[in-house]
């Protein structure tokens, strides 16, 4: 009940936050509502999946593309973004991005034009922004460089690829700035939406991910660090001036993925099975619970609706996995099965 | 000691001559336990005696079809891995002339590179074999060689199949005093090109494979030299070289490509002195696989010794030493790596009457950093009444981690313990007039089981899991009349994990065991025509450990033909998958519907006229 009470207090404040004047229009459909959770699936397994959690009625539905769809979504799930009525499924291995209406989940197109290694999406408008890893030779050598795919969403066509830096992972729009996270550098690079130009490139620590913003409009990137070289950090961008407001040295590897809470003022992070918040004003991260009952956390997500932290097991890729929900004290809700290997989770608005 | 086993099987089937056209059943255990002192009592073997006409195959089709084994198959002509009696692919060995085959980085061996042309003997060792034949053989092994005959004689073949299937053979074979020689080469290629379903796609369109296309070659040597009575030399060298487009997933754009190339050398001298007997072996064996451009080499070096005693007509024993020496060149070791894998072993074979046959192995394996357990086993076969044996084994295995489950950076671990396993088994043997039965039941607990899990950024292998393996294996053959012979086979594969890494995978069958196979053939011959009727259906299996996944049960029909003319050509044409069945045997990897082979062969026989 408590949770209920505190979504229908949030339901306001959501409405103004996503800055809508009427109601939200979002799609009709069972799946209307709710959570979505990105199973990658096993590589070249091609059973890579979604599922659909409904937190009024704690009810999962797993496989939700292929049953509606009736075809399987392919080999490895990396990312989903929603805009408007559709979500865009970044299907990695198999080189296309997938389109639905995600209220019913039924297919609306396929975006595979140029498309190599995609990884993220962003949409501003009507205009699709994919990061592409590029192709590799036999010695992992860069054949086509990495690259941004710049997809017109009315047709689903290419538009133009912006080069990126070395492994472009997470991508972020804010302003009218298209934010780029290149994965394999130590940098952030800021593109002008509209007309593609670089505006400018933050320097950081190596292996940035996924990117946030908090409630003072800067951007927070975690970066992995190098391998076994306990040097991961959480670094702060001035989305002005591309400039390094702060950086947090964490003394370990943390994963690349990261989110930040409703205030927009708490940042979730984790490394092996250890779970970080960050007050943004604080010095230093704290721990705050360690998933004594998980194989590997693969996935973190953040629900602004319930203030919940969901985090997904992998179960080391040899099964289902899970995903437990927690209360922003650490202590767990609940857990529920979903696919093979829950990378990421998306909340409807 | 599995040298021994390949002689009896050797000595036995010499004796039945060279007209083998299909699996011999049942009379070669019971010569093992029998006519000849060998040391795998209560062990099952079996002959697999591939028919010249199929030398286009590789040793995955051979085993699919005629064994109670499944292959893991990663697409046609793809990576084929091992599995026996509910094992994974690294608990079962390839063993050429008795030496450990297996790629040392792997710890397995891909099944599809061996071409049966290259081999005239294929034998099957069913369950724990540790005691007699070292680490990996938990779940079973398979055994290939090649045999001396006083013969001259080429044989040329060709052949031409479904999806651009080229290939040809040669063999030969001379004997001349005291020397006798064979000689074979072979050489395959296919476009690959099938059309499969392409499930990732909306309507499921049939598309065709555009990714999948092999060509490979081999060639092998073998001399044998008769210095006297009792001193025989022989040489065995084996090239094989085979490049690969990896098929890819359903719905998978990636393409590399692999090249694997295996060359073997072997130098063997035997004395035999009646009461005693003594082996010796000098060995080089060489891995080589290219994926992509990236290369990973893995040489092994064997060198063994062993001695046979004959105490009286009713014990013997033998005892013996191996020394390997194992090395790689793999970048992600960071560094090149040498290993020495020492074993010592001792046998005894005892008859106390002529009903009973009693015979116990003890193997110790020394490797650095480890402490493989000492590994005993106990065999006996009773002769219940003429038409009735009844047998059984109790047995320790083992297998040491692989060297990328220890070197691999990163996550390779060396502290990681070997896996060790208990196991029993049982069965009875039944000839009654035209009717031949063979079950066994076996039972094992395998402990510190390995398994790769991710961590931030990699996987790393751990000692997890614990096993519990039981099941049942028939097989039976009927000589219906003198035309027509039915063979049957049927395993029941329990293997359950008693514990694990999650919850939700305890108590739950491994991925990629059938609980149920049956596979028959029914076989007809008339003077210059031979019909060949085989089909195998295999139970759905899971495909990750807490059993939510699976591939459907399938069904496989073949028919075959051979037309013979004179003792010099022979005509055959094979049909596969008749029905045109769609189904997979690893997650994700298309196979073939239907497909056909056509093959001419000629003899020519090079012996000097009487």
């Amino acid at each position: 009940m408590k949770k209920l009470l505190a979504v229908l207090l949030l339901t306001p404040v959501l409405l103004w936050s996503c800055g809508d004047d009427d109601e939200p229009s979002g799609p009709a459909g069972e799946y209307a509502s709710g959570v979505f959770v990105i199973n990658e699936g096993n590589f070249g397994g091609g059973n890579a999946s979604i599922s659909h959690f409904d937190p009024v009625n704690s009810e999962v539905d797993n496989g939700i593309f292929t049953s509606v769809n009736g075809v399987a979504l392919g080999d490895v799930a990396q990312s989903m973004t929603l805009s408007g009525d559709q979500a865009y499924i970044v299907v990695n291995n198999s080189t296309k991005v997938e389109i639905v209406n995600y209220g019913t989940f039924t297919s609306t197109g396929t975006i595979s034009e140029g498309l190599a290694n995609p990884r993220y999406m962003a949409v501003n408008g009507t205009t699709g922004f994919i990061s592409n890893w590029g192709s590799f030779d036999d010695k992992f050598q860069q054949v086509e460089p990495p690259f941004i795919a710049v997809v017109d969403l009315s047709d689903n066509s290419l538009t133009t690829k912006v080069n990126a830096g070395s492994g472009p992972e997470h991508i972020f729009v804010f302003e009218g700035k298209l934010f780029v996270s290149n994965s394999f550098t130590n940098n952030v690079q800021a593109f002008d939406v509209e007309n593609y130009n670089l505006l400018g490139t933050t320097e950081l620590t190596q292996g940035p991910g996924q990117i946030v913003i908090d409630g003072d409009n800067n951007l927070w990137v975690v970066s992995a660090g190098s391998f076994g070289g306990n040097d991961g950090a959480l670094t702060c961008i001035n989305t002005s001036n591309y400039g390094v407001e702060r950086e947090v040295r964490l003394g370990f590897n943390p994963a690349s993925r990261l989110v930040v809470n409703e205030g927009d003022n708490t940042l979730y992070f984790y490394s092996g099975n250890s779970i970080y918040q960050f007050f943004t004003r604080d010095a230093e991260p704290a721990l705050l619970t360690e998933m004594s009952g998980f194989v590997g956390i693969y996935g973190i997500g953040y629900s602004d609706s319930e203030d919940l932290i969901y985090v997904g097991d992998a179960v080391g890729f040899a099964g289902e996995g899970k995903v437990a929900r927690l209360n922003t004290d650490g202590s767990v809700v609940d857990e529920f099965p979903v696919g093979v290997g829950p990378n990421s989770f998306v909340f409807t608005p | 000691m599995s040298r021994l086993v390949l002689i009896a099987l050797m000595t036995f089937l010499a004796h039945l001559g060279t007209a083998q056209m299909d699996s011999v059943l049942l009379d070669d255990v019971t010569i093992v336990g029998q006519e000849w002192r060998g040391y795998a009592t209560g062990v099952k073997l079996r002959s697999l005696t591939p028919d010249s006409l199929s030398a286009n195959q590789s040793m995955a089709d051979l085993l699919q079809s005629n064994a109670l084994a499944y292959l893991k198959v990663y697409g046609n002509g793809q990576l084929a891995t091992l599995n026996i009696r509910g094992t994974g692919a690294s608990q079962n060995a390839i063993f050429w002339h008795g030496i450990n085959a297996n790629v040392t980085s792997l710890g397995q061996s891909d099944f599809s590179l061996t071409p049966i042309a290259l081999v005239d003997n294929v034998n099957l060792q069913y369950g724990a074999g540790s005691s007699l034949l070292g680490s990996d053989v938990i779940g079973g092994s398979v055994h290939i060689s090649s045999e001396r005959r006083e013969d001259n004689q080429l044989v040329v073949g060709l052949s031409q199949g479904s999806f651009g299937l080229l290939g040809g053979n040669v063999k030969g074979r001379f004997h001349s005093g005291r020397w006798s020689g064979a000689t074979r080469i072979f050489d395959q290629r296919a476009t690959n090109n099938f059309t499969y379903k392409n499930t990732s796609v909306v309507g499921t369109p049939e598309i065709e494979m555009e990714h999948a296309a092999f060509k490979q070659w081999g060639a092998a040597q073998d001399f044998w030299y008769q210095i006297n009575k009792r001193h025989q030399i022989s040489g065995h060298l084996w090239y094989q070289r085979m490049n690969r487009e990896i098929q890819p997933g359903i719905g998978v754009t990636q393409k590399d490509n692999q090249e694997d190339i295996t060359t073997r050398a072997l130098l063997q001298w035997s004395a035999d002195y009646n009461q005693h007997k003594g082996t010796l072996k000098v060995a080089r064996l060489q891995d080589r696989i290219d994926f992509n451009s990236d290369a990973s080499v893995m040489p092994r070096t064997y060198v063994s010794y062993e001695h046979e005693y004959f105490g009286s007509r009713n014990w013997s024993v033998r005892g013996g030493a191996n020394w390997q020496i194992l090395s790689a060149e793999i970048d992600a070791y960071q560094e090149d790596i040498s290993e020495n894998r020492n074993d010592i072993f001792i046998s005894l074979n005892w008859h106390p009457s002529n009903r009973w046959e009693v015979t116990g192995n003890l193997r110790q394996s020394f490797v650095p950093g480890f402490d493989p357990p000492l590994t005993p086993s106990l065999g006996w076969s009773y002769l219940v009444a003429d038409w009735l044996k009844w047998n059984g084994n109790l047995s320790r295995s083992y297998r040491v981690p692989t060297l990328n489950d220890r070197y691999w950076r990163p996550g390779g671990n060396i502290n990681l313990r070997p896996e060790s396993g208990h196991h029993a088994e049982t069965g009875f043997e039944i000839k009654h007039n035209s009717l031949m039965h063979q079950v066994s039941t076996y039972y094992g607990q395998v402990e510190q089981w390995i398994i790769w899990l991710p961590q931030e950024g990699f996987w790393a292998p751990e000692n997890i899991d614990e096993v519990e393996i039981y099941g049942l294996e028939y097989e039976g053959q009927w000589a219906i009349n003198s035309n027509l012979i039915l063979d049957l086979s049927y395993a029941l594969n329990h293997s359950i994990r008693l514990s694990g890494v999650s919850d939700s995978f305890v108590g739950r069958q491994l991925p990629y065991v059938p609980k149920h196979q049956i596979k028959s053939q029914l076989s007809y011959d008339f003077q210059w025509l031979s019909i060949g009727l085989n089909t195998q259906w295999v139970s759905r299996r899971f495909t990750n450990a807490d059993n939510s996944q699976e591939l459907d049960p399938f069904l496989l029909i073949g028919v075959n033909a051979t037309v013979k003319t004179g003792d010099k050509w022979q005509f055959a044409i094979s049909t596969e998958n008749i029905t045109g069945t769609q189904y997979q045997l690893m997650q994700n990897r298309a196979m073939p519907g239907f497909n056909y082979q056509f093959t001419i062969q000629h003899t020519f026989d090079l012996n000097s006229k009487p």
